[in-house]
């Protein structure tokens, strides 16, 4: 070949160029290369814990297991599916990943390692009776994740701070929960902040509405069991929508977020109550306001009480208090992790080890191990402890599940209940559209 | 050396010129646009096996699909909006700056700023500043049209015009940007011969200058209505479509489809029609360019 002519030169030089840049891309070492032998690397994918508490679980599993590192990274719950869901099916993906109920289980079923031989192995062939939900990460016999630790919904935190300052009682009526807004407006603040512009935070509010209309009616309507176009739920939607025109829910909800908007909000008490559940308990202990006091610039933060209450009675003649939920997090081990029996291994410490229930007791989440219990010894106050115990013992007895599994009815509730709240659709039609969404299901 | 080889020989160097954005145009752009094409005729979650082909039927749901209506119907009215504003507000401050106003530059950079800035951090910010509790009611009050205020993003009758508002804000500097350069280009001695003529100032605007525009009219027009249908990070960020579907445009409707719906198959085929919407319009718009240049 000759080199003589510039021209040539320039094209020899740009084909090795180009040659070179897709050789080194094809060569390119995959994140979290593991060594052929010594400590094994797990990466760790996952919206709870954040990075915060991350470090609590995964440098004691570490100290256990001095053979396994754990890579954690945590991605917001807005891009958490996006971000999985792609990288799940690739080798370069995440060997374990945090997976919720409802959608999720059967979606991501393909993309899991069956954990029913390594959960024998820990806990014994009745392990399914063990582990509290574990039905609701079973999808056509696959265990497809193990769950980590429960969660209830269908009551709400009252900043005391603010009630204080207003001088008034938890409301318990409608009635009341109006005139406790418009007394807190009256000074700047707000009373009971819903994030309705999140589907998330709608379906939780709009199950406890439900549920005082007839507690568990609304899962066997989801089932199919019963009409959604019936009179019970049509209340239910017509109770929903009174929750916006009457004053019950702020001004421009449906333009709030749950988080961040409306919880920040309540936080630095400038609203003084949220209908959010039992996975907000550690916001009743010194260490967690400590840490709000810090991210938030705000000393006095931490001597903020936080008590759990009922919501109020929105329903005339109704049934308060009824609790709905399940596993707020599972664990999945992904089927293209190429160390799945150490990523089993880190399941089985976080779900069932003594010294992973501890972490998590103390963070006051009951961990779906039955049996085990939680640390109250950190709450800031003897209320909130006794509160809370409350509040754990009627969450053994759930009305229903949180989560609504087919992504289509799901989809159609969230879309009737911002619909319904805004006006754009009327109860007797949000139950319609609803109806044929669970009937096309 | 021959003239055809020497000619030869030079397209096979350019060929390697553009051998790397090749790569990266046919093997990203062009493949992924066939592979969604594929899998707009599936059945399938988008994740794992299951894929069953079903030929046409997602397309034949999603034109059934009210909703895919409402959403075009939300593009059209967020473009008619958004494309007129820019293109008025544009050209009103390029001609206003095109004389001698004494801190020009200062006004340039604050109209071109918006631009510049993620879409992400102005929904974000626009999202409180149009809250309840936010700026614009608090301006609102100020000057006493306290009677205006609303929850602009949490009331579906002014949500779509708030997100236009935005985008109004964002991008007329872009409008006034190419205005500017297009001004510079038109002789000087057209505007004195108008004046000459008699003509008043909005007469030599409207009869000289604005035709002498028509390319840039063109251009923003065309880029307003190829952005309109690709807007998704405002509305995601601001709205998410709602409340309810009073702010669902094409692309956040896809989103939803395939990333929460699980319905990948049916994303692809709104993707498709979303493209060959982007094309028709293209072409029937530069056709009505030419039609009115010749």
């Amino acid at each position: 070949m000759k080199f003589g002519n510039p021209r040539r030169r320039s094209a020899a030089a740009i084909t090795a160029l180009v040659a070179a840049s897709v050789a080194l891309a094809a060569c390119t070492p995959a994140d979290g290369g593991r060594e052929a032998d010594g400590p094994v690397t797990l990466d760790v994918w996952g919206w709870n814990p954040d990075e915060a508490s991350a470090p609590g679980y995964f440098d004691k599993f570490e100290a256990e297991n001095p053979d396994i590192k754990v890579n954690y990274r945590f991605i917001q719950a807005s891009d958490y599916v996006n971000a999985v869901r792609l990288a799940a099916t690739t080798a370069d993906g995440p060997d374990v990943f945090g997976l919720q109920v409802g959608v999720f289980p059967e979606q991501f079923a393909p993309l899991t390692l069956d954990l029913t031989p390594y959960l024998e192995d820990e806990l014994g062939s009745d392990w399914a009776d063990k582990l509290n939900g574990s039905d609701q990460y079973n999808v056509d016999g696959k265990q497809v994740a193990a769950p980590w630790y429960m969660s209830s919904g269908g009551f709400m935190w009252v900043n005391m701070s603010v009630a204080d300052e207003l001088g008034l009682a938890v409301p318990t009526t409608l009635d009341e929960l109006v005139a406790f807004n418009r007394a807190a407006e009256a000074i700047g603040k707000k009373g009971l902040v819903q994030g309705a512009k999140d589907g998330f935070a709608n379906l939780d509010l709009f199950q406890i509405v439900a549920n005082q209309v007839e507690p568990g009616y609304f899962y066997s309507a989801l089932a199919g069991d019963e009409d959604f176009d019936s009179t019970e739920m049509i209340e239910a939607l017509e109770a929903w929508q009174e929750l916006f025109t009457s004053g019950a829910v702020q001004e421009g909800a449906l333009g709030m977020t749950a988080y961040p908007d409306a919880n920040d909000a309540r936080i630095t008490g400038q609203a003084a109550m949220i209908p959010f559940g039992s996975w907000q308990f550690r916001d009743a202990t010194n260490a967690r306001m400590a840490q709000y006091a810090e991210t938030y610039g705000d000393e006095a933060i931490a001597d903020t009480v936080f008590m759990p209450a009922d919501f109020p009675l929105v329903v005339e003649g109704g049934t308060p208090g009824s609790l709905f939920g399940g596993p707020d997090v599972g664990w999945a081990v992904s089927a293209q992790s190429d160390a799945k029996d150490a990523a089993a291994r880190l399941v089985n410490w976080l779900t069932s080890s003594e010294t992973g229930l501890s972490v998590l007791s103390d963070a006051l989440r009951p961990p779906a191990l039955i049996g085990s219990s939680i640390d109250l010894s950190d709450v800031k106050t003897p209320e909130q402890a006794a509160a809370i115990e409350e509040f754990i013992t009627r969450g053994e007895s759930l009305v229903g599940p949180r989560e609504v599994s087919n992504p289509d009815v799901k989809e159609a509730l969230v879309t009737a209940l911002s619909a319904v709240a805004s006006g754009q659709l009327s109860p007797a039609d949000a139950a319609a559209q609803i109806q044929s969404a669970i009937d096309a299901a | 050396m021959t003239r055809r080889t020497a000619r030869l020989g030079l397209n096979r160097t350019g060929y390697l010129y553009v051998l790397p954005v090749l790569i990266v145009v046919v093997g990203i752009v062009y493949l992924g646009v066939a592979y969604n094409g594929y899998v707009s005729l599936l059945d399938w979650s988008g994740i794992g096996d299951g894929q069953v082909f079903i030929g046409l039927e997602n397309y034949v749901d999603a034109f059934a699909d009210p909703v895919l209506w409402t959403a075009l119907g939300h593009v059209a009215v967020f473009a008619v909006i958004t494309i007129t504003v820019q293109m008025l507000l544009g050209l009103t401050m390029a001609i206003l700056l095109s004389g001698g106003a004494w801190l020009r530059g200062v006004y340039k950079v604050v109209m071109f700023l918006p631009v510049v800035l993620s879409p992400a951090v102005i929904s974000v910010s626009f999202r409180n500043l149009l809250s309840p509790d936010g700026a614009v009611n608090a301006a609102l009050e100020a000057v006493g049209l306290g009677a205006l205020t609303q929850p602009w993003l949490a009331n579906p009758d002014t949500a779509l015009f708030a997100i236009a508002a935005i985008n109004i804000w964002a991008w007329t500097g872009f409008s006034f940007l190419l205005y500017q350069a297009a001004l510079s280009q038109i002789s000087q001695e057209h505007i004195e011969a108008a004046q000459l003529d008699g003509a008043g100032r909005f007469r030599t605007m409207w009869s000289v200058v604005v035709p002498q525009l028509s390319g840039t009219h063109a251009t923003l027009v065309l880029i307003g209505i190829i952005g309109s249908l690709k807007t998704f990070e405002l509305v995601y960020l601001t709205t998410g479509g709602g409340p309810g579907r009073s702010t669902e445009f094409l692309t956040t409707y896809i989103y939803k489809k395939a990333i929460e719906g699980f319905d990948a198959g049916y994303a692809a085929a709104l993707s498709v029609i979303l493209l060959v919407l982007s094309l028709a319009l293209t072409v029937i718009q530069m056709r009505v360019n030419r039609t009115l240049k010749g």
